[in-house]
């Protein structure tokens, strides 16, 4: 016999708890959270350089595409929180050409090589952002006109 | 937007494989001014410190090294005790936003994308401690009640003049039990 559907009303533990007099006005809390943020920012940036050699590492033997993605991934997050926007945007592309590649079971060892170097020049200087993005632009586009076996990525993930 | 919260003694479980991640996470939440906080580095030592503790909220990161993430919110929602309630926010890299209805339909309260800033960090925290969503079980579900959204007309209808004003302020009185509504709901027969 298929079990009936229950709705109830859940306990509301945690509403109660934050709901207790005291505790940080907003703005205060974000500024507090953002200064202790902003102490990391020396090891992120060691964390950063260290995901862009693993990068390169992987990028050496690119069978392993679930391992570039996932370090693709910490660096845009750790690249984004410190306003990093030039190299968390490589990372995103990065990570869109390695996600249209396991859709397509393809590889592209080219193209990912080409996105890594890329993240490592941002690292090194973030002024040559755009025209950096824009070759990054120009390979996207080439490997959208060879085809949809090539890896061309189709659209962002959001 | 809540003005004020109060995190000190809001004890918190952050499941995270990630140490650095981890770390990044945990200072955040100290200076929001949470101070209960256990981090547990895979699935398998969530399970244990859940089944071991009372938690009041949970972090969970959507890559874990030993199960998927969404079993790990399945296994939360099938407890008997009233861990089964807890609030659960999923953080998700980039790549892996894709997956929010994954979370949803295992039972997670909230997915959010990293980086987790201060700010999104406190004001999700503050939108899962609202009082709670009605918690639904049945075979094939077990979580918050995922029909929560009060969304008015699609966009381009125009409102009747006897539709009720968009702006219909705040409760004044408790909401109805499940059991109110249901006896409201209820065909009686009269005996005259």
């Amino acid at each position: 016999m298929k079990k009936p559907v229950r709705i109830f009303p859940a306990p509301g533990y945690l509403a109660t708890l934050v709901e207790r007099p005291g505790g940080l006005p907003r703005s205060q809390a974000i500024i507090e959270g953002q200064r202790r943020l902003e102490a990391q920012r020396p090891p992120a940036l060691a964390v950063i350089g260290g995901l862009i050699e693993t990068l390169e590492n992987l990028a050496a033997a690119p069978a392993r595409l679930p391992d570039i993605r996932r370090a693709a991934d910490q660096l845009i997050t750790l690249a984004t929180l410190y306003g990093l926007d030039g190299l968390a945007e490589a990372g995103r592309r990065l990570c869109d050409l390695v996600l249209a590649l396991e859709a397509q079971q393809a590889m592209h060892g080219d193209a990912i090589a080409v996105h890594v170097r890329a993240l490592r020049l941002l690292c090194a200087d973030a002024s040559n952002a755009p025209r950096i993005l824009d070759e990054l632009s120009r390979v996207r586009s080439h490997l959208q006109a060879a085809g949809p076996s090539s890896g061309a990525p189709g659209h962002r993930t959001q | 937007m809540r003005d004020r919260m109060n995190l000190k003694g809001v004890r918190t479980l952050l499941v995270n494989a990630d140490t650095f991640d981890a770390n990044l996470v945990t200072q955040m939440l100290h200076g929001l001014g949470l101070d209960k906080l256990d981090v547990a580095t895979s699935g398998g030592e969530a399970q244990k410190r859940i089944a071991a503790d009372d938690y009041a909220l949970c972090l969970c990161d959507a890559d874990l090294p030993d199960m998927p993430a969404p079993m790990l919110v399945q296994w939360i929602r099938r407890q008997v005790t009233p861990a089964r309630f807890l609030p659960i926010l999923v953080l998700t890299g980039y790549s892996g936003f894709g997956n929010v209805t994954a979370f949803r339909d295992a039972g997670a309260h909230l997915v959010m994308k990293k980086p987790a800033s201060p700010q999104t960090l406190y004001d999700r925290i503050a939108w899962v401690a609202r009082p709670p969503r009605a918690f639904v079980e049945c075979e094939s579900y077990a979580g918050p009640d995922r029909r929560f959204k009060s969304v008015g007309p699609p966009g381009g209808v125009p409102r009747r003049a006897t539709d009720l004003s968009s702006e219909i302020g705040a409760a004044t009185e408790p909401n109805l039990s499940q059991d109110e509504i249901d006896n409201l709901m209820r065909p009686m027969r009269i005996v005259t």
